[in-house]
């Protein structure tokens, strides 16, 4: 006992700077006696991950902006493949007959305008499969499914910052490979800035302005860091989606795997698999979500779970590039469901307006909502 | 791209100090596995582990560009050393920690280098106060001489002295406030 308090003397002495050098000679050989120790610690993997996370947190100084802009063009209309369809709304009431449209509106598609760090601007839905251009580095070609391919070069003189835009506008949809192996959908009216290579940099930082889904390629020396609006996400290798309109008032971040770090000017979060958060710029909630929905449009469907129709339709105006107009004051009644992203317009207003809480009219690329 | 695990440690500690994030991180890939297992083997805390490992490797980075290592694994494990004297001594469980010591071994040559590297930390406290205001606090802390003692030994005035050791004691608040900042009660 008198052992362990002139023990505990010297570590507090020690921790004073004032300990003698046989104090903390002492001090030494009863901690290194611990060192024979086997032990055995599950998910060291997992905490030295989490930790390396709130170091970087603290020592990474505030990310520099990238400047964005969202480029509106008029989508091109193309209607495929049908889907099933259920739709429900919170106060079910029986199906009224279908309405017919008079007109109607063609799903979006996959498609993108890529703008390189040359200032050159590629539209990737009419560009030609094959090699696009060749960036000092880095080769980026899209692929017979339309997806942009990112190959780094094996010997690269790249500037250092070369930043690509790939950017969606309404009715557009479309899914990049970085450098690193990270796979990002974009969904419509959405916009990604990433370096050309990452090769050099301590970070592989991007900037999103809208939804993207991000794969990432683990690469624990090389945090990846997604810029949107009001946050910052930091990550070393997981699955996340983070939904950040400009003109929406809540930005969301869902993760599906993994561990990731959300800062905003306020505060960290450390958000688990199947939380989402959600920030409107003065305060964040944390909640138990069905990640299947947050990520349903990149698996291109629309599906909503108790989800106000105001967000419902948010999401019609960017996929099908409509404007939608309320005549009446249904923007905050809930509805559930889902349906094909493929499919035209009316095959979800249909849906909806079967629930009896709401009709449609279409005129030319606006709809106009009503009870 | 990513940085070559063959990079000796001195040439991580070059890179550090150039800021390389890069070179921090492959020391952290290299050492906190083996750091936190040391560390659990004595407090037996996740929480408490999860805070040392990340005041040491903060400390590193924030001080890479005046650390003076000669051997970066005993200079790490010497920082966990000395954050763990300061989790001990405050946490609620110290009595049941201070009695799970294995018996002490004969030194080896690599907790050797540790010492050192730990005595350097210890004192590189008392070592960044200028001449009197060292002499005055090591006669005051190591050597418990009381104020008058110390006012009669250097010929000044009690009040001189009081004044010193108060100075001395803010600045060791925040020299220490920086190697252990995170460090919360167990």
């Amino acid at each position: 006992m008198n052992a362990h308090n002139e023990l505990l003397r010297i570590m507090e002495r020690i921790s004073d700077s004032t300990a003698t050098d046989a104090e903390i000679a002492q001090f030494n050989s009863w901690c290194d006696a611990f060192k024979d120790e086997q032990i055995k610690i599950d998910h060291l993997e997992e905490i030295k991950e989490r930790v390396l996370l709130k170091i970087h947190s603290r020592i990474i100084k505030k990310p520099y902006v990238i400047p964005l802009f969202i480029k509106r063009v008029a989508a091109a209309a193309v209607a495929t493949i049908v889907f099933s369809i259920w739709f429900y709304s919170s106060h079910r009431t029986p199906p009224n007959v279908n309405t017919p449209y008079a007109n109607d509106v063609a799903a979006g598609k996959l498609g993108a305008t890529l703008t390189l760090a040359n200032g050159k601007k590629i539209n990737l839905t009419v560009a030609a499969s094959g090699n696009l251009a060749n960036e000092p580095g880095v080769v980026i070609s899209k692929n017979s499914k339309g997806e942009i391919i990112y190959t780094a070069a094996v010997s690269s003189n790249t500037k250092a910052d070369a930043v690509n835009k790939l950017e969606t506008s309404n009715g557009q949809q479309t899914q990049v490979q970085l450098p690193d192996g990270s796979i990002v959908y974009l969904n419509a009216s959405s916009s990604l800035s990433y370096p050309v290579s990452f090769a050099n940099k301590a970070e592989r930082k991007v900037s999103l302005d809208g939804e993207g889904y991000f794969e990432i390629a683990k690469d624990k020396a090389h945090p990846f860091i997604v810029e949107s609006k009001g946050q910052e996400v930091r990550v070393l290798g997981t699955h996340f989606d983070i939904s950040a309109y400009r003109d929406e008032p809540v930005s969301k971040t869902t993760l599906l795997e993994g561990s990731i770090i959300v800062s905003t000017a306020e505060k960290q979060s450390t958000l688990t698999p199947g939380s989402q958060l959600t920030n409107d710029g003065r305060k964040i909630d944390i909640r138990q979500v069905d990640t299947e929905i947050s990520v349903a449009w990149k698996n291109n469907l629309f599906l909503f779970e108790d989800e106000e129709l105001g967000q419902i339709m948010g999401q019609v105006e960017r996929w099908y590039d409509v404007e939608v107009t309320f005549s009446d004051n249904i923007a905050h009644e809930r509805f559930g469901g889902g349906v094909s992203r493929f499919s035209n317009v009316s095959k979800l207003l249909k849906s909806l307006e079967a629930t009896g809480k709401v009709h449609f009219r279409i005129a030319g690329r606006k709809i106009y909502v009503s009870k | 791209m990513s940085l070559s695990s063959l990079k000796t440690d001195h040439e991580l500690i070059e890179l550090l100090k150039q800021d390389s994030l890069p070179a921090f991180n492959e020391i952290y890939e290299r050492y906190s596995g083996p750091m936190y297992k040391f560390a659990y083997s004595i407090l037996r805390d996740e929480a408490a582990c999860d805070d040392i490992l990340q005041n040491v490797f903060t400390w590193l980075w924030e001080n890479r560009t005046v650390l003076s290592i000669t051997s970066l694994k005993a200079y790490l494990f010497a920082a966990v050393k000395f954050n763990m004297a300061g989790v001990i001594r405050r946490s609620k469980r110290r009595t049941e920690i201070l009695a799970n010591a294995p018996a002490i071994n004969e030194a080896e040559e690599e907790d050797i280098l540790e010492l050192k590297e730990l005595k350097n930390i210890i004192k590189s406290f008392t070592e960044s106060l200028p001449g009197r205001a060292r002499e005055i606090f090591e006669l005051s802390r190591r050597d418990y001489l009381t104020n008058k003692e110390i006012a009669l030994r250097l010929g000044i005035s009690e009040k001189t002295v009081e004044n010193q050791m108060n100075i001395s004691l803010k600045k060791l608040k925040v020299h220490l406030g920086r190697m252990s900042f995170w460090c919360g009660l167990m």
